[in-house]
């Protein structure tokens, strides 16, 4: 291989390799279109071809432009401008001949980089753009190395040597550098997002229960509460079309609901992974709530205890909040505006309506009661509840609901199958409750919680997704009422659940699951302190960093300061490592041979008359200048003459081996040789000199 | 007005760079600034840096950085790569006026940890010398008038690792080159007369052996390749018949003494009678085996007596190119 196609072939590597996760992101044919292009320019680089003319490139980006416009229907926006990057780094490439083009592909990888943070700054996406980094700096380094095959673990090394020396300068500016807001908005893309969604229509959360991604972790402060009897509110669906459930634009969460505070109060920090909702899935009972990280979030609004930022984004958010878990949720006494909660739509599930007016009288008479007489909302609870528990009603992730019943799902659910989740159980209660006209609406949101061992944060990952029902009882106001909760255990059928670590193959399946488990803390632990301390610090942990250096009022001119304190100090420690570099590297120098030499040559002036030219640099020199004076020579002259050869082999001799000079001490033994060598030297041109007076 | 500033600026330079023929770079003497693609590499991560912000990417807050942190860095990198580094000046060649003189400079990093690589000396000359050891470059030196020349100011420089700074040294060696007379192209024959006849002595005393024309004849066991006259041999070896070999003549009798006088070359210039002078000399020295001629040099104020050798004739183009006119040639 040449040194032009392996540096070729590198380059197109490294960018392949940085675009790689792109591809879970970007459209088809741009996939395609890069790798083609990827391709063909190695194609070219290994066979020595030619590059294709300009004409086909020109086609090729009208095409890609046109596909763009096709796709997105804009050549604007975040994404778009993604796709582009890709397609024109790959595009450059194809013409890549001089070191220029060289040099923009490069600088393009280096966006592409950037780019990938935008989709993920985990810790492997860090790891994974590092190595970009530095494969794209070797490229660098490989242009500016002309001559020669210079070994790419030569060039891994410098470009490693330089990414070190970059590195102090990098703490300090990420430290120090002032964190501002954006300066200028992008439209934003619609979040496509896994987790909770705000409509729910039966079997949405199935697929969520299966999703092991952590949807948020919650530190609690004080006594932290039974893991198990969490409830995380997310959306409160309320309407009902017969399919689908969704929120009243004005729902009853968004009216002003009476919170009647009991109990003891519990402080909690919850950081929330983005998710595309604008309801905060925050521990059911949350009075208090504000948003820590990142400030320029802005502020959260409340309707009763559901809270909800401006707009869903990209963010991850930590919460400060307050909450009572014994709250209790008004309106207490019946309001007109209950009544709309008891709607049911017509045609919807009659069967099931029918189901439960002969219920309802079946209840009244076994209480002994008169018929036409009312049941009161927790009688009812209660007897559902138990009719749950007592007939065969089952849990099941695969309920085989066909999707023909969609409109009577509920019919065929609450009287045929009786087997499905969370989700069946809270649409049903609710529409049993209602069709006997109760308030009642079902919350969607997150239940239970898994304690991580490691720094004993609340992990809840999407898989906790659950429904229930919140049924309004007189006086009481809004209860919750899971019933799911009622399934007895032998009835729960766990077969379309993946277990944790199911999906591991053969042998793996024999490791101990609670090593592995084990395992899964320390890591989530390690990334959650990553996020903690890498991706949210921001302006206030300047400030407060600012506050432990020992400023008393942190501000921004503090900030300015202190960095350009360190950057001074990052200088001053450079110029004196330099000074000390450079003061050993003296000692070692061949210029100590410059001494020497001359000391040689007055010894050998009173022998011969010094050669013309310049004083020599080599003994051989000397050595050929006295042979040509003497002509013969006898047995003195003869070891004097050898040990100048002896002197050239100790100063150049084993110069071929570099590795003697990875150790300095062993770099200074030819030269104290060379000392007794000259010493010897000077005595014989004292013995020659003796014989050519006394001859 | 610019005149006098640059004339300060260049003995300005002129102090800082001493004449040595063993240079060795240290923080004094290597200077470097950013090179245009420092710039846009300055400007690249500063849009990254805008789109950090921007986004409000902590990550690609760090990648900024570190981009920004590996540019500064490289200053000093590409300034260690020169720093340390010593150059030697090794004894040159000679060479007339109007050809170019070969002179050969040592990189000498035998006492470094890392290798100096990306350099380029005189502008034009990339080299690169690994840790440990020595690599040689050799630079064309145009030379103009005959006599002693000094040696230009030399720049190398590098922006090795990344390209973004550009460092560089001057180098003005105190070794100096002798330049002999220029060469004629197509000079009269030297005068007959003063020494025997040439002609004469050349048929008298080769043997031409075997020719078919002139000196030409074909090869035989023991001949040099170099002798083989390749382009006039190509149809024979066609036809498997040996390849054609120029003739060497055998020259039996004794050497002839031949003198080049300064009068032979009356009338012309005095640069251009050293010309001629050296020319001729040249000639001597290469028909020398063929003719087995000794020769010898007469010119105003010194005497070479007549010998042969490649010695002999540096020492007397030595001599022309030193020559000036004695006091009393220059009425």
């Amino acid at each position: 291989m040449t040194r032009e196609t392996r540096d070729t072939l590198w380059l197109l590597g490294v960018l392949a390799f940085v675009m790689a996760p792109h591809a879970w992101h970007l459209p088809w044919w741009s996939i395609v279109g890069a790798a083609g292009a990827l391709i063909w320019r190695a194609k070219v680089a290994i066979q020595d071809q030619s590059l294709p003319p300009r004409r086909w490139l020109i086609y090729l980006l009208i095409a890609l432009l046109s596909m763009t416009w096709l796709t997105y229907g804009t050549l604007m926006g975040r994404e778009v401008g993604i796709t582009l990057v890709v397609m024109l780094t790959t595009l450059k490439s194809l013409e890549l001949k001089a070191r220029r083009d060289a040099l923009v592909c490069m600088y393009l990888g280096f966006f592409l980089i950037f780019t990938q943070f935008i989709f993920s700054q985990s810790m492997a996406t860090a790891l994974h753009m590092l190595i970009g980094v530095w494969g794209l700096l070797i490229s660098l380094i490989l242009g500016q190395r002309p001559l020669g095959y210079p070994s790419l673990s030569s060039t891994g090394k410098q470009s490693a040597r330089a990414m070190l020396w970059g590195l102090p300068l990098m703490v300090v500016l990420f430290l120090f550098f002032p964190r501002l807001g954006p300066l200028w908005a992008l439209p934003a893309d619609a979040a496509q997002r896994t987790g909770l969604s705000d409509t729910m229509s039966l079997g949405d959360v199935a697929s969520l229960v299966n999703d092991r991604s952590i949807a948020m972790r919650v530190k609690f402060l004080g006594n932290p509460p039974w893991p198990d009897a969490l409830y995380f509110r997310g959306p409160v669906l309320d309407q009902f079309d017969g399919k689908i459930w969704t929120s009243r634009p004005k729902s009853s969460a968004h009216m002003d609901e009476a919170v009647k505070l009991q109990g003891a109060s519990l402080n909690y920090l919850a950081t929330i992974e983005p998710t595309g909702l604008k309801i905060l899935t925050l521990v059911d009972g949350t009075t208090q709530a504000r948003i820590v990280h990142p400030i320029s979030a802005g502020n959260l609004t409340q309707q009763g205890i559901n809270w909800f930022r401006e707009s869903p984004k990209e963010q991850r958010l930590q919460v400060q909040a307050q909450t009572y878990l014994a709250r209790q949720l008004g309106p207490f006494s019946d309001e007109p505006s209950l009544r709309l909660l008891t709607a049911f739509p017509a045609g919807s599930s009659p069967a099931t309506r029918q189901w439960a007016m002969q219920w309802r009288a079946q209840l009244l008479k076994s209480k002994n009661r008169p018929e036409g007489s009312a049941l009161t909302t927790p009688e009812l609870i209660d007897g559902l509840l138990d009719y749950i528990r007592t007939q065969n009603y089952r849990y099941t992730l695969s309920p085989g609901i066909s999707a023909a019943a969609n409109g009577q799902a509920i019919d065929q659910f609450w009287l045929t199958t009786r087997s499905g989740f969370c989700e069946h159980y809270a649409s049903a209660f609710v529409a049993l409750m209602r069709m006997m006209g109760v308030p009642a609406r079902v919350v969607m949101g997150y239940r239970g919680a898994e304690v991580n061992s490691v720094d004993g944060l609340y992990v809840i990952r999407n898989s906790n997704a659950h429904a229930w029902a919140e049924v309004w009882v007189a006086s009481k106001g809004w209860q919750r009422v899971d019933p799911t909760a009622a399934i007895p255990p032998h009835r729960i059928d766990v077969s379309g659940l993946d277990l944790p670590f199911a999906d591991l193959a053969g042998p793996l399946k024999m490791v101990d699951m609670d090593a592995l488990r084990a395992w899964r803390a320390r890591w989530e632990a390690v990334d959650h302190k990553w996020n903690e301390w890498v991706l949210q610090y921001a302006n206030d942990d300047q400030m407060s960093l600012l506050k432990s250096m020992g400023w008393k009022n942190p501000d921004w001119l503090a900030l300015g300061r202190t960095l350009a304190g360190a950057l001074i100090l990052l200088g001053c420690g450079n110029a004196l490592m330099m000074y000390f570099f450079h003061r050993r590297r003296l000692i070692h120098s061949s210029t100590q041979w410059t001494p020497l030499m001359q000391r040689l040559s007055q010894a050998l002036a009173t022998l011969a008359p010094p050669p013309p030219g310049a004083s020599p640099t080599a003994a051989s020199t000397w050595h050929d200048h006295l042979l040509r004076h003497w002509g013969t020579v006898n047995s003195d002259q003869q070891a004097l003459l050898e040990s100048l050869i002896d002197l050239d082999k100790l100063r150049y001799g084993q110069s071929e081996s570099p590795k003697r000079l990875k150790q300095p001490q062993r770099h200074l033994q030819p030269l104290q040789m060379a000392i007794t060598l000259l010493k010897r030297i000077e005595a014989q041109a004292k013995a020659c000199r003796l014989i050519n007076e006394n001859s | 007005m610019t005149m006098p500033w640059t004339k300060l600026w260049e003995q300005w330079l002129a102090r800082r760079t001493p004449r040595t023929d063993r240079l060795q770079f240290t923080q004094r003497n290597v200077y470097i600034v950013p090179s245009m693609g420092g710039w846009v590499y300055a400007a690249a991560v500063l849009v990254l840096l805008l789109a950090a912000i921007n986004e409000q990417l902590n990550l690609a807050y760090a990648l900024a950085f570190l981009l920004g942190g590996v540019g500064l860095s490289s200053m000093s990198l590409t300034h260690g790569n020169l720093r340390g580094l010593v150059l030697t000046l090794s004894a040159s060649e000679r060479a007339h006026a109007g050809q170019n003189a070969r002179v050969t400079v040592q990189l000498d990093a035998q006492h470094l940890q890392q290798g100096r690589y990306g350099l380029i000396l005189n502008e034009q000359l990339p080299c690169e010398v690994e840790a440990g050891s020595i690599s040689t470059v050799q630079i064309n030196v145009a030379c103009k008038n005959r006599g002693w020349m000094t040696l230009p100011r030399w720049r190398i420089q590098t922006t090795y690792p990344l390209g973004l700074f550009r460092a560089w040294g001057y180098w003005r060696p105190a070794q100096r080159l002798l330049i002999w007379p220029a060469l004629e192209s197509n000079p009269p024959m030297p005068p007959t007369g003063t020494g025997t006849d040439e002609k004469k002595a050349l048929q008298a005393n080769t043997r031409p052996t075997d020719t078919n024309d002139d000196d030409i004849r074909a090869w035989r066991r023991g001949d040099a390749l170099h002798d083989v006259m390749w382009k006039k041999s190509a149809s024979r070896l066609m036809t498997e018949q040996p390849p054609l070999v120029r003739g060497r003549q055998v020259t039996t009798s004794p050497p002839q003494s031949h003198w080049f006088d300064w009068e032979m070359t009356s009338g012309l210039s005095t640069e251009a009678r050293l010309s001629r002078l050296a020319t001729w000399l040249v000639d001597a020295e290469q028909k020398r085996v063929a003719l087995n001629n000794l020769y010898g040099l007469r010119i105003p104020g010194t005497e070479i007596p007549c010998s042969a050798g490649p010695a002999h004739l540096a020492l007397c183009l030595d001599t022309l190119a030193l020559w000036s006119a004695p006091p009393s040639q220059r009425s």
